[in-house]
């Protein structure tokens, strides 16, 4: 005879479950209500309030005064020539990538993606290095031609060229599965139809590849369009950032009000691009999902053929050559530079000393080594609660999936997904710039900034880990929960014992990618540290104008290292969950 | 008495009922195949059996007791969904084992004073996977993951997980659509012997009636989401109760009409092979017609003529004829041939129809062409109407 009596064990687990899901609802929304919305009201509220009543008057003026507007246009037009030439060099390397098979192809592609989690100082020291004044580039450059190749400081096209350095990486990586998922088949129909080359690609590739590239390019405006350390620096007076622009309204001139009007118009701007962001993505997973199964990729073999081929293949070799080089000599030239002493009798490893001496203490407000600590154990940190909240939330996604799986309208998921836009449209500098206008007055501010800098980090860091997660979460195949429930596992044993290790390349990538990202963050944490809790990327700001980069070069080393271990861990462990 | 009962099931999707008032019953140890075209609602209500979805209303008995508010871990219902997923995490084992050990759990904790504590102990649990797997002929592969087995392989062990925690009921979701064609057959008489041997008490939901035929004690044909017909296979197949389940049970030479008319003790009624005439004493309303394939003969030249004279005249004529040509002459069975001809109705702006005939005679084969123009007549007294 079977057992018919309810099963109490379950039910309590049932009730457990419940009780689990109330409370990481609760302290996720505790979490994001004390650190971002709350914040959010409160940069609202200076912009919006004077004298105790609703004004459009400083966010009006504000956005009237012509350095602002100015900031405004010139955050747009970098964002836009950096997009544009991003496609134009990455493109290529792309499809050169995707259709060709060679030894170390995967080696390439990963060697590329690298200066996107690239410490966005050690970047600029790199250029610098590279293109600034008496940079080797320029040196080379002006021993033939007699003239600069290119002016850093105070010009657009240094920050343009600092910015698509960055960003090629999102472009390659983005558009190669793209071109996977060209179908083969599709263009050879076209061909047996007569359809000439030139047709072809526009009425058959293209569209294909269409989605995916407007992901890529949104992505790409948005990372520019919000970019702080490289604009604040080479951008001087002249070129301003909307971010830099807050940033200088802050903490120059003090003028909050104005600062918090600009943050939210930045704000608007960002929700706008990144929910474009989120449109496209959508179409282009739709369109990999209704593919009935993954293509063969079919990859060309280098050989013998027509001379118009080879001469394509060899401008396209050529082509990423140019650009393999253009996104590793930054890095090169910076561990070049650690070992380069000032004077001819200086040690090569000078720089390295230095980390542990006490010199720099008064300008740097800590020792170099206290710096390291800092930056590792804010990094550490970060990891560690970004990866518990971003658990949370996918933990409460999969409650409502699970039960309204396609058969009713998932209406709460759509506002979590929504609650969750809202920090990824939010900059570094706003993130830091609630954080600073909530607490300014509080004892944790005053005492203990590494709190709030940890927090802005993990704020930064929980859009990316979270996509992450989900990305390897949404692998798993629905109907896998349901025979583990009839199985009699309860809610939590599957979520032990069938989620949790099925999305377990996901969690590492989440927690390495948040890693490297609270590593080298630099608009939050300078807006934010104070004393001894800088971080190893404000130290190097701070020596960027010294007399020798030699320290500056070894710390930034040390960043590259660490940066450099981190990505070949997330390409170990499950690298198709890096979500940009 | 019965075993499981489902009564008055509703379940809507996105604001539409796809299941309206559904009742079904099932003895003790039967295996009743679920019967209906893609999308009719089947996999939906074997999910709302799992207790995976909670309809809109209704109850599920099993042995009396309603188990409606159940959760699917306290229902102890197999369920293999039409998806091949195994836990691709963990070897055969341990997939076969995941519902034993979340058993063990919930159970030894709660019979804790009882002698049979530990039904599922660690050897309990091993003796339970060695049965199984001989069981579904997958001993060989216990210790391999997921990834390494075929279609059909996983398939057993997909079976084999959800008969291994002993089911009060076993749902099979389309067992056999992802299994290529060769493997098929001998995977459905597996699924039978196990069931079987296991007594336990099987829905096996499918679109295709062959595999029905292989293996059912009982058919449930489902559409419009209720259940329209059940019974033996060989009970449906000589009284369909109408044109729908004559077309899901695959039968052959059925077709809708298009209208009907009452006329002088005759039903007129328009269909793909013309205008009907079928004496009848009142009118009534039909949905298709069916005709046997070998009802169907060849027509002589006379009876062509004929039928053409006084086809205005007189409906009394009790012969159809048909005019068509042959596509195809297959040998069906060992002496009956099988004819498929295309009817020919002079419309060519009309689908194509096709008639099916069989016939046992050699001679008249061995006379036919392809593509041949012939003339069919088909006493309209073997017209099957519904």
């Amino acid at each position: 005879m079977k057992n018919l009596k309810p099963n109490s064990k379950i039910e309590t687990e049932g009730l457990l479950n419940k009780l689990i899901v109330g409370i990481v609802i609760t302290a996720l929304i505790s979490f994001l209500l004390t650190f971002f919305y709350l914040p959010l009201l409160k940069i609202l509220n200076f912009a919006l309030i004077q004298n105790n009543s609703f004004t459009f008057e400083i966010f009006w003026t504000t956005l009237t005064s012509s350095l602002n507007l100015n900031a405004l246009a010139f955050t747009f037009i970098q964002s836009l020539l950096t997009t544009l030439i991003c496609i134009f060099l990455g493109m290529p390397v792309s499809y050169f990538l995707a259709k060709y098979s060679f030894k170390g192809r995967k080696l390439l592609i990963n060697l590329l993606t690298v200066p996107f989690v690239l410490p966005s100082i050690v970047v600029l020291l790199g250029f610098i290095i590279l293109y600034g004044e008496g940079g080797i580039i320029n040196r080379i450059w002006i021993d033939i031609t007699g003239i600069p190749l290119i002016k850093l400081y105070g010009s657009i096209e240094g920050i343009v060229l600092a910015h698509s350095f960055y960003n090629i990486s999102v472009i390659i990586r983005m558009m190669i599965p793209a071109w996977e998922n060209v179908d083969q088949n599709l263009t050879e129909i076209s061909k047996t139809l007569g359809g000439k080359n030139w047709t072809i690609f526009w009425k058959i590739i293209f569209p294909q590849i269409k989605n995916y590239l407007i992901s890529a390019s949104l992505l790409i405006f948005t990372y520019t369009f919000n970019s702080f350390a490289i604009v604040l620096y080479l951008g001087e007076v002249k070129y301003q950032t909307l971010e830099v622009r807050i940033f200088k309204l802050m903490k120059n001139t003090l003028n909050f009000p104005a600062g918090a009007s600009l943050g939210i118009i930045q704000l608007f701007f960002n929700l706008v691009i990144i929910i474009l962001y989120i449109i496209f993505e959508k179409k282009t997973r739709a369109m990999a999902s209704g593919k009935e199964k993954p293509f063969y990729h079919e990859k060309i073999e280098f050989s013998k053929s027509n001379w118009k081929k080879i001469l394509v293949e060899i401008s396209l070799i050529i082509f990423t050559v140019f650009i393999i080089i253009f996104s590793i000599s930054p890095m090169i030239a910076v561990i070049v530079a650690s070992f380069k002493p000032n004077t001819p009798d200086g040690s090569p490893f000078w720089g390295y000393m230095s980390l542990l001496s006490k010199d720099y203490e008064s300008l740097l407000g800590a020792s170099p080594l206290r710096l390291l600590l800092n930056t590792l154990s804010f990094a550490l940190l970060t990891t560690l609660i970004t990866l518990i909240f971003s658990i949370g939330i996918v933990f409460i996604l999969r409650n409502r999936l699970q039960r309204l799986n396609n058969y009713k309208k998932p209406f709460i998921e759509n506002i979590i997904s929504l609650a969750i836009i809202l920090p990824m449209g939010t900059s570094s500098i706003t993130l830091a710039m609630g954080l600073f206008l909530q607490l300014k007055n509080s004892a944790v501010f005053n005492n203990n900034v590494w709190i709030l800098i940890v927090l802005a980090h993990v704020l930064i860091c929980i859009p990316f880990a979270t996509r992450s997660i989900l990305s390897a979460y949404n692998r798993i195949d629905m109907d896998l929960l349901n025979i583990a429930s009839t199985l009699g596992a309860s809610r939590l044993r599957i979520f032990w014992k069938v989620e949790l290790p099925m999305m377990k390349s996901g969690l590492i990538v989440a927690g390495i990618f948040s890693f490297a990202i609270s590593l080298g963050e630099f608009g939050a944490t300078n807006f934010l540290a104070r004393a001894e809790y800088g971080t190893l990327s404000l130290g190097i700001s701070k020596l960027l104008s010294s007399r020798t980069l030699q320290l500056p070069a070894s710390m930034a080393s040390i960043l590259i290292i660490i940066t450099f271990i981190c990505f070949f861990l997330i390409q170990k462990t499950g690298e198709k969950d890096l979500k940009f | 008495m019965t075993y499981l009962k489902l009564q008055n099931i509703h379940m809507k999707y996105q604001n539409e009922y796809i299941i309206h008032n559904l009742n079904l019953s099932l003895e003790r140890g039967e295996l009743l195949i679920l019967l209906g075209s893609s999308g009719c609602g089947k996999t939906t209500l074997l999910k709302i059996i799992a207790g995976l979805i909670h309809p809109e209303k209704g109850k599920i008995f099993i042995e009396d007791q309603d188990i409606i508010e159940f959760s699917p871990q306290k229902r102890e219902i197999g369920y293999v969904p039409q998806s091949q997923v195994l836990f691709p995490h963990l070897n055969i084992k341990e997939n076969i084992a995941f519902g034993l050990r979340a058993r063990d759990r919930s159970r030894s904790l709660k019979k804790k004073d009882n002698n049979k504590i530990k039904e599922n102990s660690k050897d309990g649990i091993e003796q339970k996977i060695q049965d199984v797997a001989k069981l579904a002929q997958i001993e060989n592969l216990l210790t391999r993951f997921p990834s390494e087995i075929s279609g059909g392989q996983k398939q057993r062990v997909a079976l084999a997980r959800a008969i291994v925690i002993n089911p009060r009921l076993l749902l099979l979701d389309e067992p056999l659509s992802s299994i290529d064609a060769s493997s098929r057959e001998s995977l459905a008489l597996m699924i039978k012997r196990i069931q079987k041997e296991t007594k336990t008490t099987t829905i096996y939901v499918t679109h295709n009636q062959q595999e029905a035929r292989l293996i059912a004690d009982k058919v449930a044909i489902m559409y419009n989401g209720i259940i329209q017909q059940s019974g033996t296979m060989i009970d449906i197949d000589k009284y369909p109760k109408n044109f729908q389940i004559a077309h899901i049970m695959g039968q052959l030479n059925i077709w809708e009409i298009n209208s009907q008319k009452f006329d002088q003790g005759h039903l007129i009624i328009t269909t793909p092979l013309g205008d009907i005439a079928i004496a009848s004493k009142k009118d009534k309303n039909i949905t298709g017609i069916q005709i046997h394939p070998n009802k169907i003969e060849l027509a002589n030249e006379d009876e062509v003529i004929r039928q053409k004279k006084i086809l205005d005249l007189d409906f009394s004529e009790q012969i159809l004829i048909v005019l068509g040509k042959i596509i195809s002459i297959i040998q069906f069975k060992s002496k009956v041939y099988q004819i498929i001809i295309q009817i020919n109705l002079n419309k060519v702006e009309k689908p194509f129809n096709y008639l099916k005939m069989q016939t046992q005679d050699q001679d008249l084969i061995k006379n036919l062409l392809i593509n041949q123009n012939i003339a069919l007549k088909i006493d309209t007294k073997d017209i099957i109407l519904f």
